[in-house]
């Protein structure tokens, strides 16, 4: 009930931003930046590059929102851009894509993320341990708290991929957390 | 050594980009100020692309040179409103209200354009260089006047969708 409310509050906004309302836009950036400053500094590491890729987003949002037909979709088309944001700079910087090189078959019994009860400073170290696929996949189901097809349509995959990804970085998450002496069980 | 602490003194020594930041450079991007200039660009440059080519067509026995130099400028002109183009499509793009306001600027530019070439064509012995650009002016004022119809439309469209979602039942309808 409380999503169906914020759709239509996010429908409003939308509209109120493409008929060129100045104060729509201040509502807007209230509204999304700490969740889109949250995502994309959760994918780099670099908090200089973070910055500046943030300021990016909102000005390709702000380039692309007059075309934006669903108004309903806000948030997954916000993320989604986030995300080729992020996605060109990785290319610009990596030649080659990174790939996990954990042998999936070695992860254990999976448990939901909110039983393990870590401090954030220790969650953060964790995700930004993982890699970047597995961390993206986290933070925009659990830090960002999309929904499942969202994060689906963000990502352009399946909804069943995603409940793949998810599961194994869980398993590589825990792993991290474990490794540091003493992230767990505060 | 243990890199995390020189990592944490990083994060805190980069100033975040927080929410009031933000609101400023989205300010400055959107104000009608920043688009304005291109709009007048692009209607200059296209004015001057006009004249230059009314004459260089309709002008007999022109020299190489004066031809060479009428074709460098109409290819500077279009290149200018190609690139107005471009900003005002892909990077300060213009939303509902303020293309009403660009399309109704381009109409008034082009009505005074057009009357102008009119005016100077008929005044020198029926010019065909004057004419031929008022002709092109009628031209770029039927662009201008469909522009403006477009935006209007959509506007109004922007304007219903708004009260609706703004009706009590409608929001309570969408929102169950």
């Amino acid at each position: 009930m409380k999503h169906s409310k914020d759709t239509t509050e996010d429908r409003l906004l939308v509209v109120r931003c493409q008929l060129g309302e100045i104060a729509a836009f201040d509502e807007l950036v209230e509204r999304w930046h700490p969740r889109l400053a949250g995502y994309v500094r959760g994918l780099v590491a670099e908090p200089g590059v973070a910055e500046e890729l943030i300021q990016e987003v909102w000005l390709r949002i702000l380039r692309g929102l007059p075309g934006l037909r669903d108004a309903a979709r806000l948030a997954p088309w916000m993320h989604r851009i986030a995300r080729n944001v992020v996605m060109d700079r990785l290319r610009a910087v990596y030649a080659a894509p990174q790939a996990s090189d954990q042998d999936l078959d070695q992860i254990e019994g999976q448990a939901p993320l909110s039983s393990v009860d870590v401090d954030r400073g220790a969650l953060r170290r964790g995700l930004s341990s993982l890699p970047l696929i597995e961390r993206e996949v986290l933070t925009l189901f659990y830090l960002q708290e999309l929904r499942m097809s969202e994060v689906a349509e963000i990502l352009s995959i399946p909804v069943g991929t995603v409940k793949s990804r998810l599961f194994r970085a869980r398993g590589l998450l825990r792993k991290a957390l474990e490794a540091q002496p003493e992230g767990v069980g505060r | 050594m243990n890199p995390e602490p020189a990592r944490e003194s990083s994060r805190k020594a980069t100033p975040q980009v927080d929410v009031q930041a933000v609101q400023r450079l989205l300010r400055d991007e959107l104000s009608l100020s920043a688009r304005l200039p291109y709009v007048f660009l692009m209607q200059f440059a296209a004015g001057m692309v006009i004249v230059v080519g009314s004459l260089w067509w309709t002008e007999e026995g022109l020299p190489l040179r004066t031809q060479v130099a009428f074709a460098a400028m109409c290819a500077v002109g279009l290149g200018w409103v190609a690139f107005c183009i471009w900003v005002l499509t892909r990077r300060r793009v213009l939303y509902a209200r303020q293309q009403i306001v660009s399309s109704r600027l381009a109409m008034a530019f082009c009505a005074v354009f057009t009357v102008s070439s009119a005016v100077v064509g008929w005044q020198i012995d029926a010019l065909p260089g004057g004419l031929l650009a008022a002709g092109c002016g009628g031209v770029m004022f039927a662009a201008a006047y469909a522009l403006y119809r477009r935006a209007e439309r959509q506007h109004q469209n922007l304007l219903r969708l708004r009260r609706s979602l703004e009706e009590p039942e409608t929001a309570a309808t969408l929102a169950a």
